[in-house]
């Protein structure tokens, strides 16, 4: 019986002007989108090769001590389906010598349009078109049918409501997918014919199905919602009403608001002010290590019998017992004296900024969190997360360069940094008769030589697939709960429905 | 006759559940997203002030010596992006003035704002865009359909009042009750807009822009109900306008806008900003060994016709990298020609990659028109001082803050005889402070000057949609 009234309702279903125009609507926009960002990627996968191309040109032989090599990060193949936070992460990180590594990110994009009005990709059309068809589809599956009369009818018949019920969301389901399964098969012969994506990579195909598969969990989750809506109403018309204030609260209100509201109740202050806190560390603490390093300069001079003047300078240099003498001083400064002065205050600093920054991300993390947890009222948002996570482009992302970046600095510091060792000379003439640095010498690691130095590559991780789901999991679990919600729901109402 | 049809329309709409839905959402919406547009605002502007007043405390006087001064510019906010964020999350938020007359922008790349920068910003014109749009849709699309169906249709027509009175005074009656309730929602959005210590909204010119923004809102709101009884009557029942209004507003609202630009980019292809900006710095660096080159061959053929007593010592100058001060006039005037010649050809790229931009924005622009939408968020985010045109208008004011540091300090660098240095007599202890960047925005005026055109559009949209509605109307089989 089940069977013969899930038949029914997808014929009625599919023989609807709704269904004509959401396949029209869908066959358009999900392989149009795909075509699009399929295309960016290839553009943003090319400029990222060309730079990390000049960048190695420029350097292959050129590599000095105080380099500063640049990373960059590849862009993610399956960002065609989510752009996500892609456009917002820094493009490269550059690695320095004496300070932190700093990045930098892609400034004035080349299309502003795009971003004035936003990009059209599988995630932007499965929250905004697919998710209002599935409502659109259903929201007058017991309204309509009990305006229309005909409900009494099939309640007359001795079937439970709960079939009966099942029925509607599955035929409909079923309906919508016709034309969903469509384009997207379209979208991925789309994806297939691009020259980079190779779709039967380990790294593209598993991820597909599961987005895939979500993206199902999802329609039908929006699918019983429809339903739900129209047990509740007792016309079509107010479940339309209904229908359209659900889907802004869903889509627009909860997703924006819960950032905001998270601002409102557990306030951070903004990025900058936090550099300019580090900037100002770091120069504070680089100026103690220049007043420590010009005392224990003039010091260690005076105690080895030579003789300096204000700036710090050694005058009296005459005979050769002198300069014998002076340079014996000089090597054991060098060796002994400058290098633990110098890894103290590198930890100092390392130290103080680490500080500030683990602050200011906790903050930053727990207010996310906030915002996370508020927004999640909302199926939209799980399904936002869960597609960004999988591509790559999700909140996660930002963290993970970070790590990424951490490590390049590492390894260049292992590769170069650390081959050179570099005495700053000081003199005493600054502003106040303060210490400024004042020239520098390199000695390098015996048997290294810098004119056959390799820069290494930045190796940049994506997090596996196993990972991301481990981070995903509590919002499939929850897009599976909605999906129970709104069915138990409906459930409810149509037991108790008025079919008069 | 027209005004009692327009109270019985009026009185029908507000007694509906529509009413109160849309009422709920302007009123809830429209004010948080103000609040918290502002709330933003006022971070970022604490930002900027921050940021130019430290920057000013530790670098502000140039510091004597060599050639690597640079002033610093910032960008400040634009108050009425509160309206309307636009590209300003986009836009670089300072320029650095360097010697070489190629100033440099940056932007701090921001990996903290990262949930809003997922689920998206919701400022006004956000709201407009999306549930204004949508409830003007939902007030009208039944109008006609709706009437036909339950039968009343038939016994109003009967009556002796001509049908376009009829359509008209639908439309009237609608429109006006959606703008009371959005109307009312605006004033509460202003008034917390003026409860905020930086935003004053007596100054002149903010007044202008926001008066300005809300009659094109309140533009858009007709087009949108003119769309909705056009809808409606080329319907037979509720459920067929249901889907009109469905796929009209997915059209509208999501895919012209975001389809345009990207068959813009297929169609017209670009290269990307960071390929021009890496053959920039390899133009700059070319241009750099040239120099070098052209000076060395200089020194030589000037060394070749010296006698042979200076020559060992002007050798010995040489081979230390310096310049003989007997030369530096020549070399001077070499380096005054690379300095003026740089920027030149980087503009050249420049100007290139504009044109390039401009033709593909061009027709992006065209393309998108199609979309009422559209015309809106031009005139919106111009009239914000975020939209389209900013980035060029950045440019202009880096450009124009690069030549202000040139005039004052720059062109008083020469060569001399160890390098570069100070021009004879100029002290650069005497410029006191690197002067803020005075960033200039086009005003309200001016702004409507380039996007009149946008605004006709609406204009004609709305003609359009009405005229649509009631030539159908005129002929609408009642029964």
């Amino acid at each position: 019986m089940l069977l013969t009234l899930i038949q029914k309702e997808i014929t009625e279903t599919v023989l609807d002007l709704r269904f004509a125009v959401t396949t029209l609507l869908f066959v358009v926009f999900i392989p149009l989108g795909m075509a699009v960002n399929c295309k960016d990627y290839e553009r943003r996968l090319d400029d990222y090769h060309k730079e990390h191309q000049a960048f190695r040109d420029q350097h292959a032989e050129d590599v000095d001590m105080q380099i500063k090599a640049e990373g960059f990060r590849p862009p993610s193949v399956l960002s065609i389906l989510a752009s996500g936070l892609d456009p917002f992460l820094p493009s490269k990180i550059i690695t320095s010598r004496w300070e932190r590594w700093s990045t930098q990110g892609s400034v004035l994009t080349s299309n502003p349009l795009s971003v004035l009005l936003g990009k059209a990709d599988f995630l932007f059309n499965m929250t905004f078109v697919v998710s209002l068809a599935a409502l659109v589809f259903s929201f007058n599956a017991v309204s309509g049918e009990r305006e229309s009369g005909t409900l009494r009818l099939l309640i007359a018949h001795a079937i439970p409501r709960g079939q009966i019920l099942l029925a509607k969301i599955l035929g409909r389901m079923v309906a919508l997918t016709i034309p969903w399964s469509l384009s997207v098969l379209l979208a991925l012969i789309i994806l297939a014919a691009s020259p980079v994506v190779s779709l039967q990579s380990p790294e593209v195909w598993p991820a597909l199905l599961i987005i895939l598969g979500v993206s199902l969990l999802f329609i039908l989750g929006m699918m019983c919602l429809g339903v739900c809506i129209s047990t509740w109403t007792r016309q079509a018309m107010a479940s339309i009403v209904l229908v359209f204030l659900v889907w802004m609260l869903f889509t627009v209100v909860i997703p924006k608001i819960s950032p905001l509201v998270a601002k409102i109740i557990d306030p951070v202050e903004a990025r900058s002010v936090v550099d300019i806190t580090v900037r100002i560390t770091e120069d504070d603490v680089h100026d103690e290590f220049m007043q420590e390093i010009g005392q224990q300069h003039k010091r260690f001079f005076d105690g080895c019998g030579l003789r300096t003047n204000e700036v710090g300078e050694v005058v009296g240099i005459e005979t050769e017992q002198d300069r014998e003498n002076l340079k014996k001083a000089k090597t054991k400064y060098r060796e002994e004296i400058f290098p633990p002065l110098e890894r103290k205050y590198q930890l100092l600093t390392q130290e103080a900024v680490y500080g500030i920054e683990q602050d200011y991300r906790n903050r930053k993390n727990r207010q996310m969190l906030i915002a996370k947890i508020l927004s999640r009222l909302s199926p939209v948002s799980c399904f936002t997360y869960v597609v960004s996570g999988i591509t790559r482009t999700g909140l996660a992302e930002p963290d993970n360069f970070l790590k990424n970046a951490q490590r390049y600095q590492d390894v260049i510091k292992e590769a170069i940094y650390d081959n050179v060792a570099i005495t700053i000379g000081v003199r005493g003439d600054g502003p106040g008769g303060k210490y400024i640095a004042g020239g520098w010498s390199a000695k390098y690691t015996e048997g290294w030589d810098w004119k056959n130095a390799i820069l290494p590559d930045m190796q940049y991780r994506y997090p596996t697939l196993t990972e991301t789901l481990n981070k995903v999991w509590p919002d499939i679990l929850l897009l599976g709960l909605f999906d129970v919600l709104f069915f138990v729901l409906a459930f409810v109402g149509f037991n108790r429905y008025d079919v008069r | 006759m027209l005004i009692t049809l327009i109270r019985k329309e009026i009185t029908e709409t507000v007694l509906d559940l529509r009413f109160v839905v849309a009422s709920l959402l302007f009123m809830v919406l429209i004010p948080l997203s103000m609040y918290v547009s502002r709330v933003d605002y006022e971070q970022r502007l604490a930002g900027y002030q921050q940021e130019s007043r430290i920057w000013r405390e530790r670098h502000g006087t140039p510091e004597w010596g060599g050639k690597d001064v640079e002033g610093h510019g910032f960008r400040p906010p634009s108050v009425l992006s509160i309206f309307a964020l636009g590209l300003d999350p986009y836009l670089p938020d300072r320029v650095v003035t360097k010697f070489s007359g190629v100033f440099q922008t940056m932007k701090e790349s921001n990996t903290d704002g990262t949930l809003g920068a997922l689920l998206g910003q919701m400022d006004f014109h956000f709201c407009m865009i999306y549930v204004v749009s949508l409830m003007a849709l939902i007030f009208t699309f039944n109008t006609v359909s709706g009437e036909r169906e339950r039968g009343t249709l038939r016994l109003l027509i009967a009556q002796a009042v001509p049908r376009g009175q009829l359509l008209l005074s639908k439309w009237v009656s609608k429109t006006m009750v959606l703008l009371v309730s959005y109307l009312c929602a605006v004033c509460m959005a202003l008034l917390v807009l003026e409860a905020s210590p930086q935003v004053t909204l007596v100054d002149s010119q903010v007044a202008a822009s926001i008066g300005m923004m809300l009659a094109i809102s309140l533009l858009l709101i007709l087009c949108m109900t003119s769309l909705g009884v056009c809808l409606s009557t080329f319907a037979r029942g509720s459920l067929q306008s249901i889907t009109l209004l469905f796929s009209a507003w997915v059209i509208l609202v999501l895919g012209i806008p975001k389809i345009t630009p990207m068959m813009a980019e297929i169609i017209h292809p670009c290269e990307t900003r960071r390929v021009i900006s890496s053959r920039k710095a390899m133009l700059t660096k070319d241009l750099m060994t040239e120099f070098h080159n052209r000076r060395e061959r200089l020194t030589d053929s000037l060394l070749s016709k010296e006698d042979n007593e200076d020559r060992a010592s002007i050798e010995m100058v040489l081979r230390s990298g310096n310049v003989p001060t007997r030369y530096a006039p020549q070399v001077d005037a070499l380096w005054r020609e690379y300095r003026n010649r740089t920027p030149l050809e980087l503009e050249k790229i420049e100007e290139q990659y504009r044109n390039q931009l401009q033709a593909k924005h061009t027709l992006a622009m065209i393309l998108s028109r199609m979309s009422p939408l559209c015309c809106y968020s031009y005139s919106i985010t111009s009239l914000a001082g975020t939209g389209v045109d900013e980035p060029k208008n950045f440019m202009n004011n880096a450009k124009r803050y690069q030549h202000q540091i040139s005039q004052l300090l720059y062109d008083n660098i020469i060569i001399g005889s160890n390098g570069y240095g100070w021009e004879k007599g100029f002290d650069a202890r005497q410029v006191p402070t690197f002067p803020d960047m005075a960033y200039a925005r086009a005003n309200a005026q001016q702004v409507m000057g380039t996007r009149v055109f946008d605004v006709l559009l609406l204009v004609v949209y709305t003609l359009l949609f009405y005229s649509l509605a009631f030539i159908r109307f005129v002929k609408y089989d009642v029964r």
